[in-house]
């Protein structure tokens, strides 16, 4: 051990006498004393990277470019991809460090940006700090450099893709916004799809997707306020709303929220949602996740607010009600008439996602009478040499349903296929020749199971699924005596829910009449002229009055 | 965002008339049929004139005296520390009461129709723990719940005529009036007390976003339940006729019993009494939340749902002070109202006159002061 100084990742070694002088003169001898036996010892290098990044947040800004070099190398460790390059910017200039991640940085822009310094050096003042105002305002051509003097906010900088340039002498040092990284295209959703309306979906990139909001709303009053949250993944999470639409209340709410978040890591907007959401232990999603900029422009218009994710593709829309999990994109797209009857269709379906087996458990076992004769006599055949009672066997063929779907989802595409085909046909064949199920129950589950694909949102279907396993047992235990306590329950669970205050049942519960055209049914868009009253919009009307379509005469009066 | 717990009119509305409507549904109309005969769908009118009516004129004036204070909490307003303590004891006990003599009617209910081989404390307990629950998440959510059941039953109500277009007999409520009113008022007695369970509903007028019409929510619902049983009354009579409605225990049950519609749909009262299920539960909730809220004021505990833990036991154990379910169908209607609506009345109207005459002292100070 010791001796021999470790060889960082891009072949570079950290001066440890400077980072040690510099720590010293900071004020934290205990750190510089570290450095000194770091440079002895390689096995103190952990414990001394561990103390600077410790101390990251209380480091003045180095005023040496080697001292800087020295401090940032530790800080970031033996990472490879990023670089440090020492440049003259001029003859009678000092030197300059730059220093830029490599991937995260945009290369082009960094080399135009140094470029342009380089030729136009002779008017820079050779004063350190006029120096770096120099830069700055040559520089402001791209958005978002700055002079910066707080050394973590640099280190953060250079994480999120800026070039960082410190002069020699200088107390401030130089971010140029230079971000730059490889990102997916914007392209279709792939859990959202519609038939009619916009094919264009959120994708990772923070900044893309708050342009496709601003394409759709070209309102001043569009506001977008970004923080970072996660001490680890620094991830920028936005809240786009549209002022005097949404309630300042509600705004402040969505703030402390996100604020009051303290964790390491946000990957994605489901991390924010457990954390923003009322009540944290029930099944039903209380924010609306989407990958649709559409859904969420209209959302925002109607004076709710969308929470954008860095490196995601799926922002979130609060407050939600239930009957958003119920919606599709396109139902607002398509003809009014049609699409009432398709969210009927769509609230039978859930209901009977919920309640199939069971209902079907409760009249087999407890209520036969309930069935017309000719029904009875041919589902009790049906069920002749099946061993186990219909709960069971309900339970049985709802498990290995659920089995089979997220074996479906996991697997690779074309080999998931086959096995929901092998499941479907070839295991349900062969239990109900097998006497183990009765063909019935693999109707029953079957509806059952394309009836939980029918409603739109799957974090709410996915509720559902898993909710019918408490009915069945209740069903099977008390008949629909059961069932229906069951329910109730739900419904009251339901019923307590808030979404950022507002009641999730709503317009349904609480009942709010002038909400219901957009319900069960939808009402044609010109007829629909306020905003929901459950959002608590400050500007009540979106549509004219008087906009009901028709001849008209020449003085443009309806005929 | 935490929001003050509001309840609208036509919330308050619902749930009384649900309230009202839920449990007087098994026994009516035999008691009834028994003194008026053909004339016993006139009796709940009376009733609700005499019972409900008077109690709702009572809690309207408190709501008025003491916008956003419930009856229990106007009571220590309007008579004192003390003798609002005893009265909110009383109110308690009344409602806890009346919760367990609704779950000790549904499991008496189910052991004799829907789950005749399953205990009677199964589904009592089963019963009574969803009620609980109910209660836990609170005033808002039974208030906001209350129209759906109210609707179904509505609902069932309308339908059942279509479904018993053949047993259907008009004639069987000739001749109204035939022995005169003495009979529709001896006839209504049972009712009385039924409807002065709206005594319960005191909990809730606290809470009302509209103080200054708790008096007309309140007789909105009395009337919603009035639209509800003076039908099923006279749909009961036209088709068994009265002289054998008052030989019935259950004349309801036997009356879905009939409904049919076509050779699909040929015996739907599984159904139609589970409608009536969540009615009842809605009701068990409110009796369990009114009862644990008084509780939790006397005993002066915050969190008002920490009393469920002591009050839905003793709610199950007052379910057996019955030994079987003639007792109950006896106590419930002979000795109901004469056993609770002196409470049921005399409570509400004490604390609404105190109530009236302190707050007229205290403007009268007041003006007296300005001037």
């Amino acid at each position: 051990m010791g001796g021999k100084k470790p060889q960082y990742g891009n072949g570079q070694q950290v001066d440890y006498d400077l980072a040690a002088a510099y720590l010293a003169e900071a004020g934290f001898p205990a750190a510089a004393a570290l450095a000194m036996q770091a440079k002895q010892d390689t096995g103190k290098v952990g414990a001394l990277e561990e103390a600077v990044y410790k101390l990251r947040q209380r480091l003045p800004l180095p005023r040496t470019v080697a001292a800087a070099e020295a401090v940032l190398r530790l800080i970031y460790g033996s990472t490879t991809d990023l670089y440090y390059r020492t440049v003259q910017l001029g003859p009678a200039h000092s030197p300059a460090l730059i220093v830029a991640l490599n991937g995260m940085a945009d290369r082009t822009t960094l080399q135009s940006g140094i470029l342009s310094f380089l030729w136009q050096s002779g008017e820079a003042p050779a004063e350190p700090d006029g120096l770096v105002d120099w830069l700055v305002s040559q520089g402001s051509a791209v958005p978002g450099t700055k002079a910066e003097a707080d050394l973590p906010k640099l280190v953060r900088g250079v994480l999120n893709g800026d070039s960082l340039i410190i002069v020699e002498g200088a107390s401030r040092a130089v971010l140029l916004a230079t971000p730059g990284w490889e990102h997916r295209a914007v392209e279709e959703p792939t859990t959202e799809t519609v038939i009619r309306g916009p094919r264009e979906g959120f994708t990772e990139s923070f900044v893309t997707n708050c342009s496709l909001l601003r394409r759709r709303l070209r309102d001043p009053r569009l506001c977008i306020e970004d923080m970072e949250i996660g001490t680890a993944t620094g991830t920028r999470v936005g809240i786009v709303y549209l002022r005097g639409v949404c309630k300042a209340s509600l705004v402040a709410e969505a703030r402390r929220r996100l604020g009051r978040i303290k964790t390491a890591a946000v990957i994605d907007s489901g991390i924010i949602e457990e954390f923003i959401e009322d009540t944290p232990y029930s099944p039903f999603p209380q924010t609306k996740s989407t990958e649709r900029p559409d859904v969420v422009a209209a959302a925002v218009l109607e004076g709710r607010m969308g929470i954008l994710v860095d490196g995601t593709p799926f922002a979130l829309v609060v407050p939600t009600f239930l009957i958003d999990m119920m919606q599709a994109p396109d139902d607002y797209y398509e003809r009014y008439p049609i699409i009432t009857m398709i969210r009927f269709l769509r609230w039978v379906f859930a209901l009977l996602a919920l309640t199939g087996p069971s209902l079907y458990v409760a009249l087999t076992t407890f209520h036969p009478q309930m069935l017309p004769t000719q029904l009875l006599l041919s589902m009790a055949s049906t069920r002749e040499g099946v061993p186990f009672p219909a709960v069971i066997e309900a339970l049985l063929m709802e498990v290995a349903f659920e089995a089979l779907r997220e074996a479906g989802i996991r697997l690779p595409k074309p080999i998931g296929q086959a096995i929901s085909i092998v499941g479907a046909l070839v295991i349900g064949q062969a239990s109900v020749q097998a006497g183990i199920v009765s063909p019935i129950m693999v109707i029953v589950v079957a509806i059952t199971g394309i009836a939980s694909f029918i409603v739109p949102k799957f974090s709410a279907a996915i509720a559902l699924r898993m909710l019918r396993f408490p009915l069945l047992l209740l069903a099977g235990s008390f008949g629909a005596y059961g069932l229906t306590l069951g329910l109730v329950v739900i419904a009251c669970h339901l019923t307590t829910l808030r979404s950022f205050g507002a009641p999730y049942m709503a317009p349904l519960a609480p009942l709010l009449p002038a909400d219901l055209d957009d319900t069960l049914a939808r009402a044609p868009h010109w007829a629909n002229r306020d905003r929901p009253a459950g959002s608590e919009s400050l500007e009540p009307e979106t549509t004219a009055k008087g906009m009901r379509p028709g001849p008209h005469n020449s003085k443009g009066d309806r005929t | 965002m935490i929001q003050r717990i509001r309840i609208s009119v036509p919330q308050l509305a619902c749930l009384t008339g649900l309230f009202l409507f839920a449990a007087v549904l098994i026994f009516i109309p035999t008691p009834m049929a028994r003194v008026a005969g053909p004339d016993a769908w006139l009796a709940p009118i009376v009733s609700a004139l005499g019972g409900g009516i008077p109690i709702a004129l009572s809690l309207g004036l408190v709501s008025r005296c003491y916008p956003g204070k419930s009856l229990g909490e106007a009571a220590e307003l309007a008579l004192g520390a003390w003798i609002g303590k005893v009265t909110c004891l009383f109110l308690a006990g009344h409602a806890l009461f009346l919760g367990s003599l609704v779950v000790r009617d549904m499991m008496d209910f189910n052991a004799v129709t829907v789950l005749r081989g399953t205990p009677r404390a199964a589904s009592g307990i089963l019963f009574l723990l969803v009620a609980a629950y109910m209660a836990y998440c609170g005033a808002e959510t039974i208030a906001r719940m209350a129209p759906y059941p109210l609707s179904m039953l509505t609902g069932t109500l309308l339908l059942m005529p279509v479904g018993l277009t053949r047993q259907l007999n008009p004639l069987l409520l000739q001749p109204v009036l035939g022995r005169g009113l003495w009979p529709v008022l001896q006839a209504a007695w049972p009712a009385l007390g039924w409807f002065g369970e709206l005594l319960v509903i005191g909990q809730w007028i606290g809470m009302i976003d509209r103080p200054r019409r708790t008096f007309a929510g309140l007789v909105a619902g009395v009337g919603l339940s009035l639209s509800l049983l003076v039908p099923l009354v006279a749909i009961t009579l036209m088709v068994f006729g009265a002289s054998q409605v008052k030989k019935f225990m259950l004349p309801s049950y036997y009356l879905v019993n009939l409904v049919s519609y076509g050779q699909v749909f040929e015996r739907v009262e599984v159904l139609l009494i589970m409608f009536w299920v969540t009615g009842m539960l809605v009701k068990a909730a409110a009796c369990l939340w009114a009862g644990s809220s008084l509780l939790a004021r006397i005993l002066r505990i915050k969190v008002e749902h920490r009393t469920l833990l002591f009050t839905v036991p003793l709610v199950f154990g007052l379910t057996f002070i019955w030994p079987s379910f003639i007792s109950v169908v006896r106590f419930s209607t002979e000795l109901w109202t004469p056993i609770m609506l002196p409470l049921e009345l005399g409570l509400p109207a004490l604390v609404a006159a105190a109530a009236w005459l302190r707050t007229r002292r205290e403007s009268r100070a007041n003006r007296g002061a300005s001037a």
